[in-house]
């Protein structure tokens, strides 16, 4: 192992274990809250509603991370005629959006299952008992409904923390600037995973740094310009 | 299997149930139950086990939903309709108010175990009612004691045996002051002296 090699990638590993836990964070936090009305729809009564988020759920579930970063960034390149139109082009054009955007749907979708696991577990006559008092259906959720779910599933939660892996994201970004930022353009020679390291483990839980390095851009000796690092 | 206390001055009804009817699956559990109570009546309903007991109780709240029948709590009629596909609850605004007068305590208790019993106590005044905070804190204390546990307010339900769990459901019913009160087997889990001392 090149020792020099990875004294001197000292600081990328710490701007990346940086941008992890934001990304992380960012993408947990909305999610969290995000997954609470898609639960709803799991087990909505309503099958188009109860469809649209299986389906929802399952993809994101059932399909690797990096796979659905390079949809969502290289795809949405594909159709930046009819984003423009539609005014989002700004957004996706930028690889810190379309990163958080992807991180956030991805870990809604397995939030999600967590919350319907644990609204689920209630006791179902706990549920009645709100109702039977008059507590509105906002207060029941409010008040004994949800946070009885998020007791139920704590541990659960804390484990989805340690899942998502914002360093995909840096992956993604590395090839498409490994190419002068040319969107559609992009090869996956040399690409690699180099190492997964995990900093400081469950301390910065799902902090993980990933590195993804092209080897070949690493020889070349041209350190990395300010303007090629992913945006954030 | 419905027993009503039998000689009752004529008073504006408190509670009128007329024609109660409710099956689960091909059993019917409730054929036509009628029952009138004024102010202050105390009516048991006696049966053996399965008798449905329970779900007239549960009816009477809209917790469960009944097949067919009208029932109206001092006057005012539970906004339920019969359509085709099934009964459902035409104004959940006016059901939630009317829940708020009718308070039951059920067989297992249901606490919110994510709740101290105290504030298993305040929550449906405050949200449901609207009472104040504080007012409704002293008002849970006075139930607490009343039901002899005023030490255990900020225990959770978890640490609370099963006969102080079920005087922690009385309270919580009694907290809302309700006009009238629904009891499911309120005394299963009391020992003798205690259930004199619950029914006063």
């Amino acid at each position: 192992m090149n020792v020099d090699a990875l004294i001197e990638g000292l600081p990328r590993f710490v701007d990346g274990l940086m941008l992890t836990v934001m990304y992380a964070g960012v993408s947990l936090a909305i999610g969290f809250f995000l997954a609470i009305p898609v639960a709803m729809m799991r087990m909505s009564r309503n099958r188009v509603i109860y469809w649209s988020a299986t389906a929802y759920i399952t993809f994101f579930r059932g399909t690797p991370l990096l796979a659905q970063l390079f949809l969502v960034y290289y795809g949405s390149g594909q159709f930046y005629q009819e984003l423009e139109i539609a005014g989002l082009w700004w957004l996706f054009r930028e690889p810190w959006f379309c990163g958080l955007l992807t991180l956030t749907l991805n870990t809604t979708a397995y939030t999600s299952e967590i919350w319907r696991g644990g609204i689920q577990a209630i006791p179902h006559p706990e549920i009645e008992a709100a109702h039977a008092s008059g507590l509105s259906s906002f207060s029941a959720m409010r008040h004994v409904i949800l946070p009885r779910a998020l007791g139920l599933s704590l541990a659960r939660l804390y484990e989805r923390s340690d899942l998502p892996d914002p360093g995909d994201v840096l992956g993604v970004g590395n090839i498409d600037h490994g190419h002068n930022g040319s969107r559609t353009e992009y090869s996956l020679t040399g690409f690699r995973v180099l190492r997964s390291v995990p900093v400081g483990g469950r301390a910065v839980s799902g902090a993980r740094v990933r590195l993804y390095m092209d080897r070949t851009q690493d020889r070349s000796q041209t350190p990395p310009s300010p303007s090629s690092k992913p945006s954030c | 299997m419905m027993e009503n206390n039998p000689e009752r001055p004529v008073a504006p009804q408190q509670l009128s149930v007329k024609g109660l009817r409710k099956s689960f699956g091909n059993i019917e559990v409730l054929c036509g139950v009628d029952v009138e109570a004024a102010a202050g009546d105390v009516i048991s309903v006696i049966g053996s086990s399965g008798s449905g007991k329970s779900t007239f109780l549960r009816c009477l709240n809209l917790i469960e939903m009944p097949n067919a029948g009208d029932i109206s709590i001092a006057g005012e009629m539970l906004p339920l309709e019969y359509t085709k596909t099934g009964p459902r609850i035409s104004d959940k605004r006016r059901l939630q108010q009317i829940r708020t007068r009718i308070a039951m305590v059920f067989q297992d208790f249901n606490l919110w175990q994510h709740k101290t019993i105290r504030e298993n106590l305040t929550l449906a005044p405050v949200k449901a009612k609207g009472i104040d905070i504080r007012e409704a804190r002293e008002l849970a204390d006075r139930y607490l004691e009343k039901v002899g546990i005023a030490e255990k307010g900020d225990a959770y339900p978890a640490q609370l045996s099963g006969g102080q769990q079920q005087r922690a459901a009385i309270a919580r019913a009694l907290c809302m002051e309700p006009e009238m009160l629904l009891f499911d087997e309120p005394t299963s889990s009391l020992d003798p002296e205690l259930v004199g001392k619950s029914s006063e």
